[in-house]
């Protein structure tokens, strides 16, 4: 995991040690708590995850006020259907992604409706999902997560943590270059081929 | 999969263009490019989705693995999270006055016997009215019929409207669940094939590596197999070069003995040596001494015996006609030798440490002023006991020459011709007086 994550979630670790008198708790003994309406606990994974679920929404509904709106939907969410979330199933920080993501989506397909892309410089790159058919949108929802994890793992580091620090850390692509001291058609293509090695392994090899 | 999967190149800028539609960086003039064919292109639109389908719903499933670092909240995280708490408060103080508005609509309901009895009552009603309704319209009897038929008509369409709906909600379903499970069969099948393709991958690197470990396995063996040949080869050498060194060792101590036999017998010899060089020496010495006697003895016995022998004792005298301390003693042959004694010359005046005492002889003394001097030789300490000095001259011609001696002080190594004082004169032209 890049260092620069590491001391990012020890500065998070020793901030919450100093505010709190409680130890740090994982996120999953916080959504137990959510579960038993422990709203100081859902406060504490807003902490964590709001700026990801926040970058996530971003990505999604390409506006930074709704996805504002978003991030606030998601988390009342999961203050509602915590119990919704199975630990046998995986991690509580993929649960609460998978949980933005769809509320992102759900709202992008609302929004969509009331025409609130249109004549935006976005609508043809909204357009494309919210006209898909209802085959491509199961084709969509049917992406395997262990072939698309085992291509991500397959990728060459600069393509991985180009996308990390894009999709999941909200840095800009031109934040990205002064990041990393590359030049920014560098950081395009580290972004291009890597999405286009995971769209393939998502679509072509689905399709096959 | 698309047709430009395969990367056509025309259309390869366009997917590129598409991957980064959503990330700002395009240019205006860009966006206005790929904008204007995907009007035209439907598969370039098709990737497009794709790419908006997989950050929306692909990439969210490498949240947990890959992004579930947290980060640090920002500003804006603090009033989101004011907000939310705000909601939270809300909706809970919204769901009390909901529960507290509940209780109270359930005091005042009435108690469930009575709604009870009054649905009995109007079940009874509604039975016992047709009956009294045909005692008095027995005459519209039929048309009741016919109605009830035309309602029983009606309902059983209505039933199978309904029915044909359920069955077409069925069959949707059933299109939707086909649909799904085709697409989820398609990403069983993708990911078997995949996971074939890998192990197929895996087992042909498994074999090569076999292959290859196989090939170094034989080649270690054969390589095992020349060093221990190699070993037991150099072990035999070593075997000898040890016992030739124990032999050489051997040798060596015998010849250490040896050596250090030798040694003593050599130290012995050379002890030995100089001893007899010692006695040699001694031997040589008294032989030379017993030659050099002999001849003393020789010259003494010729002396002796010798027929025109003139000795003469020779003094000096100072002005008042005092003998002085240097003498002189002249053994004279005539024509054959002459041997000088002179006893304390030391004594003689103007004589330094330096200096020398040298014998002349002379042709005759009235005509000293014309001969010149012959060197006879330097007198030499002979007793220095007796503090005498003596000087032997056998040279017949010169002997022949001279009619008179004299002994002048001269520097240390004597002269050409005399520098100093003659002294001790002594006249050799006088009649033997020996014997």
């Amino acid at each position: 995991m890049p260092l620069l994550l590491i001391s990012r979630s020890d500065a998070r670790a020793r901030a919450e040690r100093h505010s709190g008198s409680t130890p740090r708790l994982s996120d999953e003994e916080l959504m137990a708590r959510v579960r038993s309406a422990d709203a100081e606990a859902l406060g504490l994974l807003f902490d964590r995850y709001a700026r990801l679920v926040r970058t996530v929404a971003v990505r999604i509904l390409l506006d930074p006020g709704e996805a504002e709106d978003s991030l606030q939907d998601t988390f009342l969410y999961i203050h509602r259907k915590a119990s919704l979330f199975d630990p046998l199933k995986g991690p509580a920080k993929a649960w609460i992604v998978q949980v933005a993501a769809h509320r992102a989506q759900d709202k992008r397909s609302w929004l969509m409706r009331r025409g609130f892309y249109a004549g935006t410089e976005t609508e043809y790159l909204a357009d494309t999902i919210a006209g898909a058919t209802d085959l491509e949108r199961e084709i969509g929802g049917g992406i395997d997560r262990a072939i698309l994890e085992l291509a991500f793992a397959e990728l060459p580091a600069e393509q991985q943590r180009t996308i990390e620090m894009y999709y999941f850390e909200g840095l800009e692509l031109r934040e990205i270059a002064d990041k990393l001291n590359c030049p920014l058609g560098n950081v395009r293509h580290y972004y291009y081929r890597g999405l286009e090695k995971l769209r393939k392994s998502a679509f072509v090899r689905m399709l096959r | 999969m698309t047709p430009h999967d395969d990367h056509q190149p025309g259309h390869r800028r366009f997917i590129e263009l598409a991957a980064l539609a959503s990330t700002g960086v395009l240019t205006g003039e860009e966006r206005a490019e790929l904008r204007a064919h995907l009007c035209e292109c439907a598969e370039c639109t098709e990737i497009l989705s794709q790419y908006r389908m997989l950050e929306a719903r692909g990439l969210p499933m490498l949240a947990g693995a890959f992004a579930g670092e947290t980060m640090e909240p920002c500003p804006d995280d603090r009033i989101s999270r004011r907000r939310l708490m705000e909601s939270i408060h809300a909706k809970e103080s919204a769901g009390v006055e909901r529960q507290r508005a509940h209780a109270t609509r359930s005091r005042t309901r009435r108690p469930i016997w009575r709604i009870v009895a009054a649905g009995i009552a109007a079940v009874l009603v509604v039975a016992i009215a047709p009956g009294v309704w045909r005692d008095r319209s027995r005459t519209n009897h039929q048309v009741e019929a016919r109605t009830r038929q035309l309602y029983g008509a009606l309902a059983a369409q209505r039933a199978a409207e309904t029915l044909a709906e359920s069955r077409a909600d069925a069959i949707h379903r059933l299109q939707i669940e086909t649909r799904r499970a085709r697409a989820e069969s398609e990403a069983l099948r993708a990911r078997l094939q995949l996971l074939q393709d890998r192990v197929a991958e895996q087992l042909s690197v498994a074999r090569r590596n076999l292959d290859s470990a196989t090939a170094e396995k034989t080649a270690a063996e054969e390589r095992a197999r020349a060093l221990r040949g190699e070993r037991d080869r150099l072990s035999a050498e070593y075997q000898a070069a040890s016992d030739n060194t124990q032999n050489l060792q051997a040798e060596l101590t015998r010849l250490g003995a040896e050596q250090s036999e030798l040694l003593a017998q050599q130290a012995a010899l050379q002890r030995r040596v100089r001893e007899l060089a010692s006695a040699n020496r001694d031997q040589e010495r008294r032989l030379a001494d017993s030659e050099q006697y002999l001849s003393a003895d020789r010259d003494i016995r010729e002396l002796m015996g010798a027929r025109n022998l003139y000795i003469a004792d020779v003094f000096d005298v100072d002005s008042s006609s005092r003998t002085r301390r240097p003498f002189g003693r002249v053994f004279y042959t005539r024509g054959k030798s002459l041997i000088f004694y002179a006893f304390d010359l030391d004594r003689q005046q103007g004589v330094r440490t330096a200096s020398a005492f040298q014998v002349w002889g002379q042709k005759d003394t009235a005509m000293a002023g014309q001969s010149k001097p012959f060197n006879l030789g330097i007198l030499y300490m002979d007793n220095e006991t007796s503090r005498r000095w003596s000087m032997h001259f056998d040279d017949p011609r010169t002997l022949a020459d001279i009619d008179a001696v004299f002994v002048t002080v001269e520097p240390r190594g004597g002269s050409e011709r005399p520098t100093g004082k003659p002294f001790l004169f002594a006249m050799l032209r006088k009649e033997a007086n020996h014997p």
